[in-house]
């Protein structure tokens, strides 16, 4: 009896040590074939010269990595890159007005939220392509807002002055519903106690927000902060689609799709991509380093 | 735990860095052939007017040759070329598909393709059938390895509304460069620096540029294929009128509209552009009263520049049926149902001429323009893409013209030597 009650306790323990592993399994499994295997795959390719018109590969060991160093348009397309950083405090601060806005039990507040949720989920290819009108410097909307209010039109996407401070905005645009998601998450979080507290000690609304719920907010604000940045390394769709004259808005991922399959040097865009992606490492190594966050 | 926090950050960064190769996973679908003796897969870029007219041809062919099966498959145009490199790299691919035709070189010499099978369709019958602009540039080594398909040239458009409201002459279009020119400076309206319509919509598109170098006795490419552009006066002369019209003469700027939306909204007087252009004019724009013409001419040459994709055939393929595939899509009969259906020029000498088509005045005009035509030298994405590049550098930026020319030149000629490199 007491074999049986061991066995089954047994059982019983080894199906709480395995359940876990199985809730994660379906999104482990996902991830290894879809993100980690063509990772993997991609590192011995970025050590070859292949054209990707076959499958044909000569192995060139550090050619491709060396070349980076002298690649003037590698150099560019990151600094291009950089400029979109500025988007990211924009979107978390939109982002952060619009969860404070619609952090109250009221009527109808869901649909404000899917209002500003919707962004997120449209198609970011479909979006562009009406932004695109949008942008049109002689017919387009934002144009004539700005004639509306007695400010002369610029040239928006069109002008390599303003290609990169117009895709921000549309990213604004996109981003913002996101970022208010997790706000909103992060500020249901802060305890009614401490909010209160601060209110019987005469504190006003700013001095509530500045020295409790925003501190508090720390782990969201982390995350977001992260998160975009490894984001705006990665912009592609909304550059493929919103182009800017004279490289202007030609980022990293551009160049390697433009490298990979435009100019058939899949060796030279895995390269590209790695080095890319040491960029990002170092960029969010140093966050995680000075900010002194912990996000869990 | 720093080692921890470490690890952590990796993951992360690495799950998303890794979408940046999730693109290459995918893979066709290619199953074994089925029973018929021999099934050939072909991949074409969709459209639902294509779409419909190819699974009709697909028919007629299969009725006409019994021992032949044609699989097909319509990919969107946007993933069209990520997804036919994909396949080519993992072996994966159709047997017969479409590609622009300054790759066939690239594709030839990686050996994806193998050559049209003589015994189906020789050499001959290719060079006497086909208007030259249209074949020329599908041979290797003296052996074709694909017939065209989706054939453009550069005509040229007029809101004949704005034209007429100028003075010019609505329904015969401009006949000279020093017309065009004039016609173009004309049409440009400004309320005091704002441009308020463009007489010319021109950023430099590269087979319009390529047709005032060639009528200007210019050469793109020296014998050797290598592009000689910059080397070459009468080349650049055409190139610095074509940036003159933008820069000095000030006929659009990029910044006012695009081109063809400035068109299509009464913005823009002229427009060069691809005979294709008209069906979607008619659609997209039915309030513009339309004229058509040919390219304008120096020294009376109209000289155009033909561009076009091709049907190739890949290594693997059965080599009689898809030759027999590949020339029933560019047959008379099939090519005809193409141009009324879809506007699209036929490549066939017998077309030109065909009385059934050139009984629509507009459709004779964009038939007569492959008369006197020449084939595009910058037939590729990246070519494509290097040439506009340069040329935003020869209209926008303060850059020597010479220097830029040549640094287009060189880039391109880099490019190209990619193919022989292999």
């Amino acid at each position: 009896m007491e074999t049986v009650a061991r066995r089954r306790r047994g059982l019983r323990l080894d199906g709480m040590r395995v359940a876990p592993y199985l809730f994660i399994a379906p999104a482990m499994v996902y991830l290894a074939v879809v993100t980690v295997t063509p990772v993997l795959l991609a590192f011995p390719i970025s050590l070859s010269d292949w054209t990707a018109l076959t499958p044909r590969k000569r192995f060139v060991g550090a050619e491709n990595y060396l070349r980076l160093l002298t690649d003037r348009e590698f150099l560019h397309s990151l600094l291009v890159t950089a400029q979109f950083l500025l988007g990211v405090p924009i979107v978390m601060a939109a982002g952060l007005v619009v969860a404070l806005l619609l952090n109250h039990k009221m009527r109808g507040m869901t649909a404000f939220r899917v209002v500003y949720y919707s962004p997120v989920i449209t198609s970011t290819i479909a979006a562009a392509v009406l932004f695109d009108w949008f942008f049109q410097p002689s017919f387009g909307l934002f144009n004539g807002i700005l004639e509306a209010v007695g400010l002369p039109g610029i040239g928006w996407v069109s002008d390599a002055r303003t290609a990169a401070m117009s895709v921000i905005l549309f990213r604004v645009w996109k981003g913002t519903g996101g970022t208010m998601l997790i706000y909103l998450a992060g500020l249901q979080d802060v305890p009614a106690q401490l909010i209160e507290a601060a209110q019987i000690d005469g504190a006003g609304a700013w001095k509530r927000f500045r020295h409790v719920t925003l501190p508090l907010l720390k782990p969201a604000t982390a995350y977001l902060l992260v998160t975009g940045i490894i984001g705006t390394f990665m912009i592609f769709q909304e550059t493929y689609m919103l182009k800017g004259p004279l490289k202007s808005t030609d980022t990293v991922v551009n160049y390697i799709y433009q490298t990979g399959f435009l100019g058939s040097e899949m060796g030279y865009a895995s390269a590209m991509s790695f080095a890319l992606f040491a960029v990002i490492f170092l960029i969010t190594l140093a966050q995680y380093r000075f900010l002194k966050v912990d996000v869990r | 735990m720093i080692s921890r926090r470490t690890v952590c950050i990796l993951a992360c960064v690495l799950c998303a860095a890794g979408t940046l190769f999730a693109g290459g996973g995918a893979e066709a679908d290619r199953k074994p052939a089925a029973a018929a003796p021999v099934t050939i897969t072909y991949w074409q870029h969709s459209s639902a007017a294509r779409d419909t007219m190819m699974k009709a041809l697909a028919y007629e062919f299969m009725q006409a040759n019994p021992g032949i099966s044609v699989k097909m498959e319509f990919i969107p145009e946007a993933d069209y070329s990520t997804k036919l490199v994909s396949s080519l790299a993992t072996s994966t691919g159709p047997d017969v598909m479409q590609v622009e035709s300054g790759m066939i070189k690239r594709l030839v010499n990686a050996g994806a393709l193998q050559a049209l099978d003589p015994a189906v369709l020789s050499a001959d019958r290719i060079s006497s059938e086909f208007t030259p602009a249209t074949v020329d540039t599908l041979q290797v080594g003296g052996k074709y390895y694909g017939l065209p398909t989706d054939m453009q040239t550069i005509v040229l458009y007029w809101n004949k509304d704005l034209v007429a409201a100028e003075g010019l002459d609505a329904e015969k279009g401009p006949q000279s460069w020093d017309e065009f020119l004039d016609w173009a400076k004309k049409l440009t309206k400004r309320d005091g620096d704002k441009m308020v319509q463009s007489g010319w919509g021109e950023n430099g598109y590269h087979p319009e540029v390529q047709a005032f170098v060639v009528q200007n006795g210019g050469k793109m490419v020296d014998k050797d294929g290598r592009y000689c552009f910059a080397d070459d006066p009468k080349s650049a002369e055409a190139i610095q009128w074509v940036v003159d019209a933008y820069r000095k003469h000030k006929v659009f700027e990029t910044k006012f509209v695009s081109r063809w939306a400035g068109f299509r909204q009464g913005k823009v007087a002229l427009m060069l552009g691809h005979p294709a252009m008209l069906g979607n004019l008619k659609q997209t724009a039915p309030n513009v009263k339309l004229g058509i013409g040919l390219i304008p001419a120096r020294a009376g040459r109209h000289t155009t520049i033909v561009t076009s994709w091709a049907y190739v055939m890949a290594k693997k393929a059965p080599s009689s049926a898809a030759t027999k595939w590949v020339e029933y899509l560019t047959s008379a009969d099939v090519e005809k149902r193409w141009t009324l259906s879809t506007g699209e020029l036929p490549a066939r000498k017998a077309l030109l001429t065909d009385e059934s088509l050139v009984k629509d005045p507009q459709l004779k005009i964009l038939l007569s323009s492959l008369s006197d035509s020449s084939g595009g030298y910058l037939q590729m994405g990246i070519l494509n893409s290097i040439w506009a590049t340069g040329f935003e550098k020869l209209i926008l930026s303060d850059e020597p013209f010479s220097a830029v020319l040549k640094d287009m030149q060189d880039n391109l000629n880099k490019e190209v030597a990619k193919d022989s490199a292999k």
